[in-house]
């Protein structure tokens, strides 16, 4: 039905406000590639080494998507699909390695197996990080698939393997492309696993190049490319996302049709569960461990360990409020008051998702420099630099649960008396209270574990957990880096369970 | 006469080049129900969210209470400045707040010990009382709408519309929980407007009826007028079962000449070729003797239990479907008398 409702203005100016400090790091890339010139500019990206390294980036891309996508999907698969035993904590369990990040699982495999470092390492690393990414939304579009179809593809004839391949991984093979592109763009713009790898991608030169001298126009130039890489992957990514959906009449669906699995066939998927699970958790859990055992050359300080404890946790909290707060008001505006400044306001804090956190860092340094002089190098921004990252994160929570509560229960407010604002407050908001929270604490998880922007643009003097990590890791103090990494494993563990555990329940209200 | 409590006056509205709603007039009196009586689609929802403010007329006027609400010289009054409350198809309580918390959301300016009584007093009149703390997803769906509706009743508004408010329930319990709403909202001597498809519904509890057919209103009247006096030949097939025969009127002696003989004509038709409407109810089967209007072979015959149809072909090859008590139902071949009760009615053909 079409609303011609505009959208309050106590809705639009922050919602604005967003869309503008989202744009802040593209505005910078335009402004340095413009203040070079396109002669600078092409003279950084027509040359040998940046050739090779976009071969490089790509290999690194490439292999990883495609292993993250067999994996994801055959852990979705057996988490669904079989009659294995044991299912929810498996998907648990398989979705622990959000929780840990690339750099502090890279550095666990290096100081178990050294000899890793380069390509191979990589590929090992940012696979065992990403295929959550795949797995999670292919679990849930698994489930949704009708059971009745299934049936009707039995008594077809169909045998197992062709109800697999031909009817339910078909149905949700957007899941797949779209996770699948997901992986992709985390490759692109992780940091930390390739630094500790040490094989050079974009992402690791780019920062190399702001590190040394600070050469602003190649790091914009290269970061260019990236932007450009990323971009295409976004674009493909929101073409699949709007095609494909599941014809279907009724609603009622009470069962779950479940592979029937033998025990041997149990016992192989779980072995091969087994083997994921120790790689992506194992290694690093027991490699912290041993950390902690070991004896360090410098004493670890348990007050600055717990300094950095509560710094990482305050910046976790003050990145997860402020982005909760200005994602709420374009939540709200795309969904109730959809018209085209709503949806590319929204459209806008898409982009910074796609940009690099080493670019937004860079972007945002300098515009400390010449715009928020007063805040430069000062918590604010850094928060600022976390907010314009993750924004999104929370955006498309708000968004999906504002969209599944009916718009008639507003209407009842406002024919009660209540004006506009009063039943966004009294009635939206609270209705979608779970998808807001599930929002923040996405972005508390991220914030926590991001490494390039923490470094960048933290305060002088002061480390969070995963910066710390990083100046013990890369001088190979790993006894050093222990109490760190098992406090933030925790302290990223607990938004994680939160998350798994409203996958797991909504699950289940969809079976139900 | 005291304000009406809702005028509408010339309302049109359109969905791009599509008229839903042409040229709707309207006036409910205070105190009365007032149902809107449609095929699904006719544009009788979008009626109701003019009326409430949730969409805006392209020309027309609607007054509330004596209130101007929106018209071509002032701004649109907002929703929440109307005085209307509203009963949506399913309810919709608030997931996130209680049965007493749902009822007194629209009650502000009150103190909190007035808000408590007022609630009370609601649940008392819905048959609900101890059930305050419930959440909505505790109760059944007539529950549902019950605490919808008192939540609608409690800032004691100048008008209630209700969007089909019974359509979403099991057809076993839709009779009953209708006839607690009409009656919850005749005590509290509350105005309220509900649109239905149900022409039962309509006819057997609303004070007044408008029937509205491609979004426009062709007939507003108390249930018994519109039944009996319908003004037009496609209200009259809408509001109730009929048997359509070809006919003739040949003069001003209130007369029609049609397969059933000759009929007294209930309403006004001018000369010439017509439609007659009979109701079932006024065809009975008599034996064949002088006063029968006329007699037919039946066709086909139907038997439900307690009763019957069956299908007479009339000598002009006109079918009349009866329906008869089951006792003694004619079987196909055998000859059937058909006698009329009462006057016809009968609508100029074009």
């Amino acid at each position: 039905m079409n609303r011609k409702v505009r959208a309050p203005w106590a809705v639009m100016l922050p919602a604005l406000f967003g869309a503008i400090i989202t744009l802040l790091p593209l505005w910078y890339l335009v402004d340095q590639v413009v203040r070079s010139g396109w002669g600078a500019f092409s003279d950084e990206i027509f040359q040998d080494r940046t050739a090779r390294l976009v071969v490089r980036s790509f290999l690194l891309t490439a292999s990883v998507t495609i292993f993250s996508v067999v994996i994801g999907v055959f852990a979705a698969w057996i988490t669904t699909m079989t009659s294995i035993r044991g299912r929810a904590v498996l998907l648990v369990l398989l979705s622990v390695p959000l929780a840990i990040p690339s750099y502090l699982s890279a550095f666990a495999w290096l100081s178990w197996q050294p000899g890793l470092s380069g390509f191979r390492g990589a590929v090992l690393v940012l696979t065992l990080a990403c295929y959550p990414y795949v797995m999670l939304p292919v679990a849930a579009a698994l489930r949704r698939v009708d059971p009745a179809q299934i049936e009707v593809a039995r008594s077809l004839g169909s045998s197992t393997f062709d109800v697999i391949f031909r009817l339910a991984l078909r149905q949700v093979r957007t899941a797949i492309v779209g996770g699948a592109l997901l992986v992709a763009l985390y490759v692109l713009s992780d940091f930390g696993a390739v630094a500790a790898m040490r094989y050079e991608v974009f992402t690791w030169v780019i920062y190399g190049a702001y590190r040394s001298g600070f050469n602003p126009s190649r790091a914009a130039s290269l970061s260019m490319v990236l932007v450009l890489a990323a971009a295409v992957l976004v674009v493909l990514e929101s073409r699949i996302r709007g095609r494909g959906s599941l014809a279907r009449i009724g609603k009622g669906v009470a069962r779950n049709i479940r592979w029937k699995t033998s025990l041997p066939t149990m016992a192989v998927l779980w072995l091969i569960s087994a083997l994921v699970i120790a790689a992506g958790v194992g290694v690093p859990v027991v490699s912290v461990i041993n950390w902690v055992q070991r004896d360090s050359a410098t004493a670890v300080n348990a007050g600055l360990v717990f300094e950095s404890i509560v710094t990482s946790f305050q910046i976790g909290l003050f990145t997860a409020i402020a982005a909760t707060l200005i994602a709420l008001p374009i939540g709200i505006g795309v969904v109730r008051f959809t018209s085209w400044p709503t949806r590319t306001i929204e459209r806008s804090t898409y982009i910074s998702h796609a940009l690099p956190g080493i670019v937004v860092a860079i972007s945002l340094v300098y515009a400390g420099v010449r715009l928020l002089r007063p805040v430069y190098q000062e918590l604010p921004l850094l928060v600022l630099g976390q907010v314009v990252l993750f924004l999104p994160l929370a955006v498309a929570s708000i968004r999906t649960s504002i969209e599944q509560s009916s718009v008639h229960l507003e209407e009842v407010s406002r024919s009660l008396g209540l004006g506009q604002m009063l039943t966004i407050l009294k009635v939206t908001v609270p209705i979608a209270l779970p998808g807001i929270a599930g929002g923040a604490a996405l972005v508390m998880l991220a914030t926590v574990k991001e490494l390039p922007t923490t470094l960048l643009l933290r305060p002088t003097g002061t480390e969070t957990l995963a910066t710390s990590i990083w100046k013990y890791s890369t001088v190979t103090d790993y006894a050093a880096v222990g109490p760190y990494a098992v406090a933030l494993m925790l302290l990223a563990a607990v938004p994680t369970a939160v998350l798994s555990a409203i996958t797991i329940v909504k699950g289940r209200s969809h079976q139900s | 006469m005291s304000t009406p409590a809702l005028v509408v006056r010339g309302v049109s509205h359109s969905y791009g080049n599509h008229r839903v709603l042409d040229d709707i007039n309207l006036v409910v009196e205070q105190g009365s129900l007032t149902a809107i009586l449609g095929p699904s689609g006719g544009g009788k929802t979008t009626l109701l969210r003019l009326i409430s403010g949730f969409e805006q007329p392209d020309v027309g006027e609607i007054e509330i209470a004596g209130r101007v609400v929106v018209s071509a010289h002032t701004t649109s009054v907002p929703p929440e400045k109307r005085g209307v409350t509203i009963v949506p198809q399913e309810g919709s309580l608030f997931p996130h707040l209680t049965v007493a918390g749902n009822i007194a959301f629209g009650l502000r300016h009150t103190s909190s010990a007035e808000r408590k009584k007022r609630v009370a007093d609601l649940l008392d009149m819905i048959g609900l009382t101890g059930f305050e703390n419930r959440r909505p997803e505790e109760l059944s769906g007539g529950m549902q709408q019950r605490v919808a509706l008192a939540r609608a009743l409690a800032p004691s508004p100048d008008l209630i519309l209700l969007d089909e408010p019974f359509s979403a329930l099991d057809t076993s319990m839709r009779e009953q929980v209708r006839e607690e709403v009409m009656a919850t909202l005749r005590n509290a001597g509350a105005t309220a407007v509900w649109v239905t498809h149900d022409q039962q519904e309509a006819l057997s509890t609303a004070d007044q009826v408008a029937v509205m057919l491609h979004g426009h209103i062709a007939q507003t009247a108390d249930p018994v007028t519109l039944y009996r006096a319908p003004v037009r030949r496609d209200v009259a097939e809408f509001v109730g079962d009929a048997v359509v025969l070809r006919g003739t009127v040949h003069g001003s002696d209130g007369q029609v000449h049609c397969g059933l003989g000759n009929l007294p004509i209930a309403n006004n038709v001018g000369v010439g070729e017509v439609d007659v409407l009979l109701r079932p109810e006024q065809l009975v089967t008599t034996k064949a003797d002088s006063h029968a209007h006329g007699v037919g072979v039946a066709t086909m015959s139907r038997f439900f239990g307690h009763d019957g149809i069956v299908v007479v072909r009339l000598p002009t090859d006109e079918l009349v479907e009866m329906r008869l008590h089951a006792m003694n139902l004619p079987q196909p071949g055998d000859s059937v008398a058909i006698t009329v009760n009462g006057p016809v009615l009968a609508f100029n053909r074009l």
